[in-house]
C-alpha cells in the first residue's frame, strides 16, 4: 500500500465530507460543555502555521460562538527584538552579506539605521542582503560567490523546527570560512508557559486548552507539552496543519475538556512521536545550549533561546563582529508605541483591538513585527479577513 | 514559518538527500539516518525533519473514528451497529483515498 503527496493532501484538506462530521462533532461537544455550566472555551495555539490554516480555511466562522480560538506566541519573526535586525542593518551597510528569510526581509526596528528601518530599506540603501529559503541554501551561494563576498551572517531566527538546519551543518562542518550565524532561536514551550501564566496574572478569562505546534512537536516531541498541560491543567493536542487536522484536534481538546482531563494528545501521529526526533534533539544540544534570551515587546524568558556552544564560536556572528545581545537591566520594549503587538503575540489581544490595523499598518507597509511574515497574527488577520468580520457576517446570515 | 512541505525522498548521500516535491527536485539536508529514498517525508527550510509514517496515519483515522464512534452511542447509538457506521466510513476514506 502506497501514499502519494495527493493522496494525503485528499484525505485532509479536501476532504469537505469529513470535515463536515468532524465540525457536527465539535458542536455536540460544545453543546454538552455548555450544559455543564461551560459557555465559553478558549483554545490557544502556539503555532503561525495553525493561525494561518485557521483564517484561510475560515475554521474559526466553523465553530460555535462558545469556541474562542487565540493565536499565541506563534510566529518567530514576530518575537524577534529589533536589536538583531538593527546589527544585521548595520553589518550589510559596512559591506557584510546578510542572508535572511524572505519572512524577515521588512521587519521593522524602532530605531533606523543610517537612514534604514528594515533590511528591505537597507537594500535600496546599498545594503548587501540576500533572500534564502535556508541556511543549505545560503552555504550554496555564499560558496558560489567567494572572492566577490568575503564575509557573510545568516539571520538565524526560528524556532525549534529551524534550529536543526543550522546545527547539521554545523556540526558536519559544511559552512565556509567566512559565514557566521547570528542565533536568534527561540524555544516554544517556555513562550507558552509565559503566555498561559499572563492571561492568568491579568485577570483574563484562562485558557481551556492547547493546539500544540505539529512542526515544532516533530524535533521536541509532545513530551514538553504534557508538562506545560499538567501544570495549567488544561488539555493539549498537538495538531497536524491541514484545515480537518485542526478540527479534529479541537474535538479532541472538547472532548478532553468534558472529560475533565488534562495532558496531552497527538492528533498528528503521522510525524509527531511523543518523545521527539532524538538524533534532531541531539544535533540541537550539540551545537547549541539554551539561555535567558529577549522576545520582541515583551522582554525575556528564561532558557528560551539557542547560543553557539564554544566549541562552535568559529561561526559565531556575536564573537566577529562583537554584537552585543539585549541586555536584562537595560532592556525597553522595542515595539512603535500604538503597536499591541506583544500582547496579540501574548494571545492577549487581537489584531482588530490595534488602532493601526489596516489604517497605518498594513502587510505592504507594516509597522509592526506580527504585520510581516506570513504567518504573523497581524499579517494572516489582514490578508484573510481574521475572524472578527468573518464571525459577525455569519451571525447576521445565521449561520451560528 | 515552522512551514513543512510534503516530499519524497528519491535519494540520500550521507547527511544529504534529493527529494521531490511533487515535480520540483531539490538537495536537502537530513537529521535522521533512517531516511531512505521512497520514505514520504516532511521538510522545512531545507531540512527534512522527521518521515511520514502510513500505519500512523491509520491511527489518526482511528482516532477520528474512536470520536465518532462515542458520539454516535451517545446519541443511543447500538454499539454494534455505531461500531459498524465508524468501520464503513473510515474504508470509505481509505478506499477513496487510497491504492491498494
Ligand atoms: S496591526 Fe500592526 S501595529 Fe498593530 S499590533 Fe499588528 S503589527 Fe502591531
Amino acid at each position: 500500500m502506497t501514499l502519494s503527496l495527493q493522496q494525503l493532501i485528499k484525505i485532509f484538506r479536501d476532504n469537505i465530507e469529513l470535515a463536515n462530521r468532524v465540525k457536527n462533532l465539535i458542536e455536540k461537544y460544545t453543546e454538552k460543555l455548555v450544559r455543564k455550566g461551560l459557555d465559553r472555551v478558549k483554545i490557544m495555539n502556539f503555532c503561525g502555521t495553525h493561525e494561518w490554516t485557521t483564517v484561510h480555511y475560515g475554521i474559526r466562522s466553523l465553530l460555535p460562538p462558545e469556541i474562542e480560538l487565540v493565536a499565541g506566541p506563534g510566529c518567530p519573526v514576530c518575537i524577534t527584538p529589533s536589536k538583531y535586525i538593527e546589527e544585521a542593518i548595520r553589518l550589510s551597510l559596512e559591506g557584510v552579506l546578510i542572508y535572511v528569510f524572505g519572512d524577515a526581509y521588512k521587519l521593522p526596528t524602532v530605531t533606523k539605521v543610517n537612514g534604514a528601518a528594515s533590511l528591505s530599506e537597507a537594500k535600496a540603501l546599498g545594503g548587501e542582503i540576500e533572500i534564502v529559503y535556508s541556511f543549505l541554501d545560503a552555504i550554496k551561494h555564499f560558496r558560489e560567490n567567494k572572492g566577490r563576498v568575503n564575509e557573510a551572517v545568516f539571520l538565524g531566527i526560528g524556532f525549534e523546527t529551524t534550529a536543526p538546519s543550522y546545527a547539521v551543518p554545523i556540526f558536519n562542518n559544511m559552512v565556509p570560512e567566512g559565514l557566521y550565524l547570528l542565533s536568534v532561536l527561540r524555544l516554544t514551550p517556555p513562550a507558552a508557559d509565559y503566555a498561559l501564566s499572563a492571561v492568568i496574572e491579568r485577570g483574563l478569562e484562562p485558557v481551556n486548552g492547547i493546539v500544540a505546534p505539529g512542526h515544532v512537536s516533530t524535533i521536541i516531541g509532545a513530551a514538553p507539552w504534557d508538562e506545560i498541560s499538567r501544570k495549567y491543567k488544561i488539555p493539549t493536542v498537538v495538531s497536524g496543519f491541514e484545515p480537518t487536522d485542526l478540527l479534529l484536534s479541537i474535538a479532541m481538546i472538547l472532548k478532553m475538556i468534558c472529560e475533565e482531563k488534562a495532558g496531552v494528545e497527538v492528533e498528528y501521529k503521522r510525524i509527531v512521536r511523543y518523545t521527539g526526533n532524538q538524533q534532531a534533539l541531539e544535533y540541537m544540544y550539540n551545537v547549541f545550549y539554551k539561555h535567558e534570551a529577549s522576545w520582541r515587546g515583551i522582554g525575556f524568558i528564561p532558557d528560551s533561546g539557542l547560543k553557539l556552544r564554544d566549541e562552535h564560536l568559529g561561526y559565531d556572528a556575536y564573537t566577529r563582529f562583537g554584537i552585543k545581545e539585549p541586555e536584562k537591566d537595560s532592556w525597553v520594549d522595542d515595539l512603535h508605541p500604538s503597536c499591541k503587538c506583544a500582547e496579540v503575540v501574548l494571545g492577549l489581544k487581537k489584531p482588530v483591538d490595534c488602532s493601526l490595523f489596516l489604517k497605518a499598518c498594513t502587510p505592504e507597509r507594516p509597522m509592526g513585527p506580527c504585520m510581516v511574515s506570513l504567518e504573523g497574527t497581524c499579517a494572516v488577520w489582514a490578508r484573510f479577513g481574521g475572524g472578527g468580520k468573518a464571525d459577525e457576517i455569519a451571525k447576521s446570515l445565521g449561520l451560528w | 514559518m515552522c512551514w513543512g512541505v510534503p516530499a519524497k525522498v528519491l535519494e540520500t548521500d550521507g547527511v544529504m538527500a534529493k527529494v521531490d516535491f511533487g515535480g520540483s527536485i531539490k538537495d536537502v539536508l537530513v537529521i535522521n539516518t533512517d531516511i531512505k529514498p521512497g520514505d514520504l517525508v516532511i521538510v522545512h527550510a531545507g531540512t527534512i525533519i522527521g518521515k511520514i509514517e502510513e500505519e500512523e496515519l491509520d491511527n489518526t483515522l482511528k482516532l477520528y473514528g474512536d470520536l465518532l464512534r462515542d458520539s454516535l452511542i451517545e446519541d443511543g447509538m447500538d454499539p454494534d451497529e455505531a461500531e459498524k457506521n465508524v468501520r464503513e466510513w473510515i474504508r470509505y476514506l481509505l478506499g477513496e483515498n487510497r491504492d491498494g
